[in-house]
């Protein structure tokens, strides 16, 4: 006979009890086949491989009825094994966060001030769970005070894109806004302040991310080879963010400007769809209108300033 | 014969923008768009101290650098949406071809004289016109161009 194929086919209920089939036993086999699967572990899927030897010899070659007890058996193994698994997990994170407090006492200054340095470290606390942008009274709100910069940043990064949203509709590129700040000469109360603060895009990228917290639809998206910042609580689908990266990519003739025509040509639409994004684009205040005789071009100022400003100074 | 515009005028960034000459369809987007209109006609003048604009004569309706010009109606909705905001008169309401820029409105004017006269002791006495654009006590902004359209205003 050739084996059935069990439905839940996970190692532990592999079935090295059952006994050959037979029109009696068959019965009892499909109920056995039909049972729901051991609980996976939720935090760490270890596949537990319960070997033959480990058990008794009275487990082995059991009659089918030890095929439903076997399988409790097997259950409650698992969970003990998890249950152990998870305190030394739990012992080894621990030991971590406490290298991890040990490493940010002694390079606090280079956090505090080298933004690559900085990234590095906070994708390091990122996998263990560790938060220290939170600007709570705990260890990491009083030591680093880093929660404060970003919480800083994020204050100023809303008030550059609600400045700028009557011009670009409420999308602005991450760039622009350190331009923009840049300029500004903003200076930041963090810190010994006559080290000039610095600050890099992933800064701006990750107080961002503190901000959307709060709601307001404040986020991050790709567009092109951009990293843009959208301030407006409006759903952005995916006919509007290949029709950007359109723009952004310069494949309708200028960088930052798109056509009807060139849409239905580089994605392959029909007018219709095409020409209902730039309208709803339009609407949005992201694209301005640019009609010259019968032609109409759609720009958009998020896009366009940056490159400007690139042929004015290459 | 438009008037050629000087070098050392600096043009803001949205002067490069070619919709910036293609009047809105979307109202959000056209109030922004006329409102950086104002700006650019208001400090034109201030800085170069034009006081008239002489509708067919004013060099700003045209880019030659990306190619885009504004339209006789575009024009006429741009200017009328500057006057309405009180930045300037119609010399003639009823052919409306040339404008007298107001660097300041009359109302800024007059809170300007006010406030000058409060802190050199001239409220409830009479000045002359003299006193308050050229005497002792006279202040900055008021030059004789500026009296003259106070005058005529009140």
């Amino acid at each position: 006979f050739s084996r059935p194929l069990s439905p839940f086919y996970h190692p532990s209920s592999y079935p090295y009890l059952r006994s050959p089939p037979s029109s009696f036993r068959f019965y009892f086999f499909m109920k056995w086949a039909l049972q729901s699967p051991p609980p996976a572990s939720r935090i760490f899927n270890h596949n537990i491989y319960i070997l033959p030897t480990q058990y008794p010899m009275s487990h082995r070659r059991r009659g089918v009825g030890a095929a439903r007890a076997g399988a409790k058996a097997y259950t409650k193994k698992a969970e003990e094994m998890n249950a152990v698994s998870l305190a030394r997990a739990m012992e080894t994170v621990e030991k971590l966060e406490v290298k991890l407090e040990g490493f940010a006492k002694t390079h606090k200054h280079e956090i505090q001030h080298d933004p690559a340095f900085r990234a590095k470290f906070l994708e390091m606390c990122a996998p263990l769970g560790v938060d220290p942008l939170s600007a709570e009274k705990g260890f990491w709100g009083n030591m680093l005070g880093i929660g404060e910069f970003y919480y800083e940043l994020s204050v100023k990064v809303a008030e550059v894109c609600l400045a700028s949203r009557s011009r670009n509709g409420g999308i602005i590129r991450v760039s622009e806004v350190k331009d923009i700040l840049t300029q500004r000469g903003t200076k930041f109360k963090f810190a010994d302040s006559k080290n000039k603060s610095s600050y890099s895009e992933e800064d701006i990228v990750t107080s961002v991310k503190k901000l959307s917290k709060l709601g307001s639809g404040f986020r991050t998206v790709e567009v092109g080879k951009s990293m843009m910042i959208v301030s407006v609580p409006e759903e952005l689908d995916d006919d509007h963010m290949k029709v950007m990266d359109l723009a952004e990519e310069n494949r309708c003739g200028a960088y930052g400007v798109v056509t009807v025509k060139g849409v239905t040509a580089e994605l392959g639409w029909d007018h219709d769809r095409a020409k209902r994004a730039l309208e709803l684009l339009l609407g949005k205040g992201m694209a301005w209108l640019d009609a010259v005789g019968a032609e109409k071009y759609y720009w958009f100022p998020s896009l366009w300033m940056q490159n400007s400003n690139e042929m004015v100074s290459s | 014969m438009t008037a050629t515009i000087p070098d050392s005028f600096k043009f803001p960034d949205f002067y490069n923008f070619p919709p910036f000459f293609t009047i809105q369809p979307v109202l959000a987007t056209r109030e922004k768009q006329l409102g950086q209109w104002r700006e650019l006609i208001l400090r034109y003048h201030t800085d170069l101290k034009i006081k008239t604009l002489v509708l067919h004569e004013c060099p700003l309706w045209k880019n030659p650098k990306i190619e885009r010009e504004l339209t006789g109606d575009e024009i006429r909705l741009v200017m009328d949406d500057f006057i309405s905001s009180g930045h300037g008169e119609w010399e003639d309401p009823q052919t409306r071809t040339r404008c007298r820029i107001l660097w300041r409105k009359p109302e800024q004017l007059a809170s300007d004289i006010y406030d000058w006269a409060v802190s050199n002791g001239y409220v409830n006495s009479v000045c002359t016109v003299f006193e308050l654009h050229s005497g002792e006590f006279h202040h900055e902004s008021l030059h004789r161009y500026f009296v003259v359209i106070f005058i005529w205003g009140n």
